[in-house]
This record gives C-alpha cells, structure tokens and sequence, in this order.
C-alpha cells in the first residue's frame, strides 16, 4: 500500500482506499481484516465508512487525526497479515430461500435464456458460497457474488416498479436479496421467510455486512410458510 | 409547543444527520445547507447538533403556543410574526399565540426555523433527520414530512432582544455560484472531461431533489460507465451517459453506479442547494488542504459542522 493511488481523498474529509479486483480473494480478505478492526477498535476519529466493490470510503474527522496518521494507520493494517486471517464461524450466513415458483417469477425465463433446467438454476444458484461485495442502495442491500458464469445476466431493461421484501435475484455476475419492497431491475429467483434486516430507534441490524459470506439452503414452500409464521410479530 | 398551519412535502425536521450506518445502506440526510441551518441554532446560543425545521420552498405557517427565541435563516422572502415582516435572518423573540408565516421566497431553497433549546423529537438512529426515501426520521420516526396539525414539542424561554446576523455572514442566492470542487483521479473520463466541466456554465435543472441536483450544460462529458458501483461522498459529482452531471445531495445513496468526477466542497454544496431551476453554475478545482482549513474553520466557529 505504498502505492499513493491506491488512497486518494476524495473530500474534505472522506479517503477512497482501494482494496483491488472486488472480487479476488485477496481483496475480500483484505476487506474481512478491514472491517473486524473497525468493528473491534474504538476510532473517535472515524466518522462513517461505506464499503462497495474493492472501494472502502472512510469518513473522518479531520481534526482528529492527520493525513500522515491515517496513511500510517492504513499502512500496517494492509501489510499482509503475519497470521493467518481464515473465516471465523460468525463471518458466515446461512440463509433459508423458498425457489418455489409462486416466488421465483422469473426462473422460466432464466431457464430459457440460460438453457438450462430450472431445477440447474437453482442449483447453480445455492451450490456456492458468497461474499459480500458491497452494501447501500437502501438498508439492509447487499450485493453477494460471484454467482455462477452460467447464471451471467444482464439487468431488466425495463426494472420492475415493486419487488416484495425478502426477494432473492440475480444479475450480471451477483445475487440480492431485497430487504424491502423497493423498484428494482434484478430476476427473481426465489423467496427468503423473515426479514434480512431488523431495525429499531437504536440500532440497524443487517444481517449481510462487509466482510460476511452467505450460504443459501433451499426450502420447500410448506418450510417457507412455517418459518414465516415463526417470524411474523406477536 | 409549535402548531402546524400550513405545510408542504419539502418541510421536514432535521440535525446535522444520521453518521456511522453508510455501510448498512443508510442515509446521512441532515440539512441540504448546512452552514445556514448551523447559524440558526448558533444565533440562539443553541448547540448546532439541536433539532430544527428545514423549510423548503416557503408556504408555511404555524402558532408558537409558549413563549420563546425563534430563528429564521437561508432562504428568504415575505417572512412575518403576527403579520409584521422580519428585518432579516437572525433571532426573534415570539410571545405564545403568535403566527409564524413564510410567504413566497425571493432569494434561495430552504429556510431553516430553530427555536432556543431546540425541538424535543425522539432521535432514530442517533438522529431527527427526516429521509424519506429510508422511512427514518422525523415526529413519528418513519420519515415522513410536516403535515398540518402537527405539534412540536419546546421548553419556554425567556424574550430576548432581536439578534441578526451580520451581514457580512449572509450568503446571497442570487449570484451566479462558482463551486468549489476537489477533482477524484479516475481513468473513466475522456481526456478533456475536467477542461468540459470547468470551463463552462450550468444551469440548475428541475431536477432538485435532496437527493441530488441535476445540472445542463451546452456540452456533454464523455465517460466510461464503470463495471462496478463505487461508494459515494456527500457531494459527490456523478456522470451519467447524457454527460450531464449530477451533484448528490444530503438523501444521495451510499452507491453510486455512475462515474464520479470530484466531490463539491461542503460550503459549495450547501450554496448549490440553495439555488433554484434556472439559475447558472460553474466549478472550479480547489486543492483537499484548501477545502480542510475550510471545513474546520466553520467546524471550530460553529463547535461542530458536517
């Protein structure tokens, strides 16, 4: 990380670090070292951080710390770790998907451009782990991949205008799941019961976060229904 | 307590914003000019992190119930107190019963209302700031604006003097805006992309939102969409394909898939937000050390600014 333009400032008082190729391993375990000293350190100076893609935005408060502190601080964190740095318990999520087709409204039409089954699809779609590449657009999103070359699409032309909560999609070389019903433009493959994201007046709680993995496991409908009864509010 | 009158889409409560969940998607939200809304709390002797009303577009009304400090900043126009118009942006003292009306506006966007020790609301998140788009914020918590009818809780205060700011503190709307802008280095853009930008003017579209501002110049910019999003600061300047660029304002998201070209200096974005369809723009490049002794001068004079 000597390289100065691997950081650059890009405002007062946010620094645009770049990680790499948002989907190398390296990348993604230099991301994981990343996020568990922000999460365990207490850092008066940071402000807010966004990670997106191999990029990782950290908003600080200039009066804080200087320029040659925080290059410095930046430095050794991105040195490659002396230990081992392999994924702990926590860092991965198993997530429940419902690929039944009263949810995956679009596995017929991913069959046919694809040429593949729909019974390939959702395999190709839950027979891999994810990482988490980048989190925004609304709270809770997070954009997991890669997913499989075969399941390679691009985006709708025209986004749909609602897409129910709890939605899993796929475009491009990634998969979501939508923690809300927003527009969006992604194929949607299946259903997940519950919420992927709980808020309330003190906290957020995504269950997706920079540095996390994923693991889908696929439900039948009757499992669907059950776990959302389970889920649903008193 | 304050009493709603009357209300538009573009009133909403705010503080300097929601800070340490852009990684989880959140907005920041928070003022669209921040240096006014810091003189309204500042003038009162209020800690500029209190609670106060963004008015956008003027076309409100609304009876203090208690007897208070009110101050009234940015954008201004046929203001009045129990009809008697206001000499100017700064502190007024208000008797309980008295009318608070923001007409038609002549000079700017947003006003911001505070009032001494500041509106009691329940913060979501660490914060007031009303975002819609994230439903977080606001009286009832869920982001949704003012609406009529709606009462704001404060504590009772003792009258004090009229206290206006001084005029050489007063920005003026009117003037065309030259923005100061920190460049991002970036292989997206045609070679004579930074030439293009500030070397002619724009016109601030319709297109205003507290999301962003969407500018129109004579002259498209030429970029390369990027593969990936990329993570993007308040007052960043997005390219899209018409070449066109946008500002993100204070509601922008965390991502942004549009490449980014520089980055307003905050004091900049607030005069940006502050203009209306219509009125030009153009930019100039300003070095990151320049805009940080900036920024922490209105932190030190203010005790905090964002």
């Amino acid at each position: 990380m000597s390289d100065l333009k691997s950081m650059q400032w890009v405002s007062e008082d946010t620094i645009e670090i770049h990680l790499g190729d948002p989907v190398a391993s390296e990348t993604l375990e230099k991301v994981e070292r990343l996020s568990r000293w922000i999460k365990a350190t207490p850092l008066p100076w940071l402000v807010d951080y966004c990670y997106g893609f191999g990029l990782l935005n950290l908003v600080v408060r200039p009066d804080l710390i200087s320029v040659r502190q925080l290059n410095q601080t930046l430095h050794d964190l991105l040195e490659p770790a002396s230990e081992s740095s392999s994924q702990t318990e926590s860092d991965l999520i198993e997530i429940a998907v419902c690929y039944d087709p009263t949810f995956g409204i679009d596995l017929k039409s991913i069959s046919e451009r694809t040429h593949l089954s729909v019974d390939a699809v959702v395999e190709a779609h839950h027979s891999r782990d994810y990482r988490v590449l980048a989190t925004g657009f609304v709270p809770g999103f997070a954009y997991l991949g890669e997913t499989d070359p075969r399941l390679h699409l691009p985006r709708l032309d025209v986004p749909r205008t609602r897409i129910p909560a709890g939605s899993v999609a796929i475009a491009e070389n990634q998969t979501v799941i939508y923690p809300k019903q927003t527009p969006g433009g992604w194929h949607i493959i299946g259903r997940m019961p519950g919420s992927i994201v709980s808020l309330n007046d003190q906290s957020i709680h995504a269950q997706l976060s920079m540095g996390k993995s994923v693991r889908f496991r696929p439900i039948s409908l009757a499992e669907f229904q059950r776990l959302e009864a389970a889920h649903a509010p008193d | 307590m304050l009493r709603i009158k009357q209300t538009n889409p573009m009133h909403s409560v705010q503080d300097p914003g929601r800070y340490g969940f852009a990684s989880q998607g959140v907005a920041k939200a928070g003022p669209m000019d921040s240096v006014a809304a810091c003189w309204a709390n500042s003038c009162l002797g209020n800690a500029v992190t209190l609670p106060l009303l963004e008015i956008g577009g003027g076309g409100f009304v609304a009876e203090f119930t208690k007897d208070v400090n009110l101050a009234l900043t940015g954008a201004w126009g046929e203001m009045t107190l129990d009809g008697q118009p206001l000499p100017g942006p700064g502190a007024h003292p208000v008797l309980a019963g008295s009318i608070l009306r923001l007409g038609r506006l002549s000079s700017g966007m947003f006003s911001y209302l505070a009032v001494q020790g500041g509106f009691a609301i329940q913060p979501v998140l660490g914060s007031v700031s009303t975002c819609q788009r994230d439903s977080l914020g606001g009286l009832d918590g869920q982001g949704e604006p003012l609406s009529i009818e709606d009462v704001l809780p404060y504590q009772t205060h003792e009258r004090r003097p009229v206290n206006l700011i001084p005029k050489r503190y007063l920005e003026s709307y009117h003037q065309p805006l030259v923005c100061d802008v920190i460049l991002r280095e970036t292989d997206q853009f045609a070679s004579d992309a930074t030439d293009l930008f500030f070397n002619q003017g724009y016109k601030v579209t319709r297109e205003q939102s507290r999301m962003g501002y969407r500018l129109d110049g004579d002259l498209s910019i030429v970029a390369e969409r990027p593969r990936y999003s990329v993570p993007i600061p308040l007052g960043g300047i997005q390219v899209p394909p018409s070449g066109q660029p946008i500002v993100l304002m204070r509601d922008h998201q965390s991502l942004g898939g549009y490449p980014m070209l520089g980055t307003l200096t905050r004091k900049s974005l607030g005069q940006l937000a502050q203009r209306r369809a219509g009125q030009m723009v153009s930019f100039r490049a300003v070095s990151r050390e320049i805009a940080v002794q900036e920024f922490l001068q209105y932190r030190q004079f203010f005790g905090d600014f964002r």
